[in-house]
């Protein structure tokens, strides 16, 4: 899938767009074991970075903030580089090694401040959505996280009875979400 | 808070620009807690999602990995398998060897003799500057994405505020050459490679990725020159450089 298909199906939403992820994820994994040998990180570090990047780099996208200038996966390769670096600067700042510089290239994370600030407000996001039963977090997610738009898709995915039910949960799972936010 | 379902249809018109502000708060009472309300709850949806997809990203991962590890490990009869396969390989291989006597052409004797040479790069450090882009073309390039690594190569050659040494720069160039080997463009490894052979004669490996480049080329007399050298100074290419040349038209 080349680069221009990949962010057509991400924004689309639905299926395509899942599948793209998926795709995308398989393509590049090989970036893992690379980071494992040259960073001397576990592959559970660089598991965890490589997921982080893939999740920025789908949030950079839908937010328009990919400009095309450079390949999607040069794009990539910096946000999962720069999260490796950091993982290898938290590891040095233990271990008191003087990292002396970095990269020169731009870095491409999504900005902390820009999207879901810290990790206490993520965690906050979380419990809310902690607190709605699990079919609800799972129409929410199909519809609001993956873009898909038809109801009668959802319904089949969740094995709910038809489009109209899955209509009407959706609506009933956010009002309920929207009350447990505004507390 | 009191929300109907029409409260939910206008927030989600209002955000994706399909109404405006002043349309929504009059279809709706207390249309700013709502909205607030909403755009966190879609924050939460998204912070849930990021949390699912990356759990379902790692079982990925990890079933991937299982299924390669079992196809990795043969079943009995696999061992018979591969051993007939490497028997079969083996007798093709002398036949083409024995049969390789005759001249032949340099785009056929580029083939036989071409192979994917490593970035001979030693000293980089994902610390400094220029070396992460380096990295980054290396990483590329043993990942056999050639259009990828000359893509950096190109960022490095054009990125002036580098502080790029002659040595560094002879690295560069060769990392280009090769991976413009790789993917068949010649003109512009050979002009690369010339360059390198320029400075660092002594650099045999890259002399004899040189004179295949001009086999590939088909410019077998250009070929003769540097593999001559080659038989006549390069320890380790002697005896490659020899063979080539009683093979050639």
């Amino acid at each position: 899938m080349d680069d221009k298909a990949f962010i057509s199906a991400l924004l689309s939403g639905g299926t395509q767009a899942e599948k793209a992820i998926q795709s995308f994820f398989d393509q590049h994994k090989g970036m893992i074991g690379d980071a494992i040998k040259r960073h001397q990180l576990t592959e559970t570090e660089c598991l965890d970075a490589y997921t982080d990047a893939i999740i920025g780099m789908r949030r950079q996208i839908l937010r328009g903030k990919f400009e095309g200038k450079s390949k999607l996966s040069t794009y990539f390769y910096k946000i999962y580089y720069f999260k490796c670096v950091d993982l290898i600067r938290d590891k040095s700042t233990k271990s008191e090694v003087v990292v002396e510089e970095f990269p020169d290239t731009e870095d491409e994370r999504p900005i902390a401040s820009d999207t879901l600030q810290t990790r206490e407000a993520f965690q906050a996001l979380l419990a809310y959505m902690e607190k709605l039963g699990k079919q609800c977090k799972e129409i929410l997610m199909y519809r609001y996280y993956w873009g898909y738009e038809d109801m009668a898709e959802i319904a089949h995915i969740l094995g709910i009875k038809n489009a109209n039910t899955a209509g009407s949960l959706r609506y009933r799972c956010m009002k309920q979400l929207m009350k447990i936010v505004h507390g | 808070m009191e929300l109907s379902d029409q409260d939910i249809a206008l927030l989600e018109q209002f955000q994706n620009g399909e109404i405006s502000r002043q349309t929504a708060s009059e279809k709706m009472e207390g249309f700013d807690d709502k909205l607030s309300a909403y755009q966190t709850s879609l924050e939460a949806i998204e912070a849930w999602g990021d949390e699912q997809l990356k759990e379902k990203l790692n079982k990925q991962y990890h079933q991937h990995k299982q299924e390669a590890a079992k196809i990795v490990s043969f079943p009995q009869w696999g061992k018979y398998a591969v051993a007939a396969s490497v028997l079969i390989a083996a007798l093709s291989l002398i036949f083409l060897l024995l049969k390789k006597d005759t001249p032949s052409s340099g785009p056929e004797l580029y083939a036989a003799n071409y192979e994917m040479l490593e970035l001979p790069w030693a000293n980089i450090r994902s610390d400094i500057r220029k070396d992460s882009l380096m990295l980054m073309a290396k990483s590329f390039y043993n990942e056999r994405r050639f259009e990828e690594a000359l893509e950096i190569f190109q960022q490095i050659f054009h990125n002036d505020s580098l502080d790029v040494s002659m040595n560094t720069e002879t690295e560069i160039t060769i990392g280009y050459a090769y991976t413009q080997m790789e993917l068949k463009n010649y003109e512009e490894a050979t002009a690369a490679l010339e360059e390198v052979n320029e400075y660092f004669p002594d650099y045999y490996e890259c002399r004899w990725q040189l004179a295949l480049a001009y086999l590939a080329l088909d410019k077998t007399d250009k070929a003769r020159g540097i593999l001559m050298g080659l038989a006549e100074n390069s320890k380790a290419f002697k005896k490659d450089a020899k063979k080539l040349l009683k093979q050639l038209p």
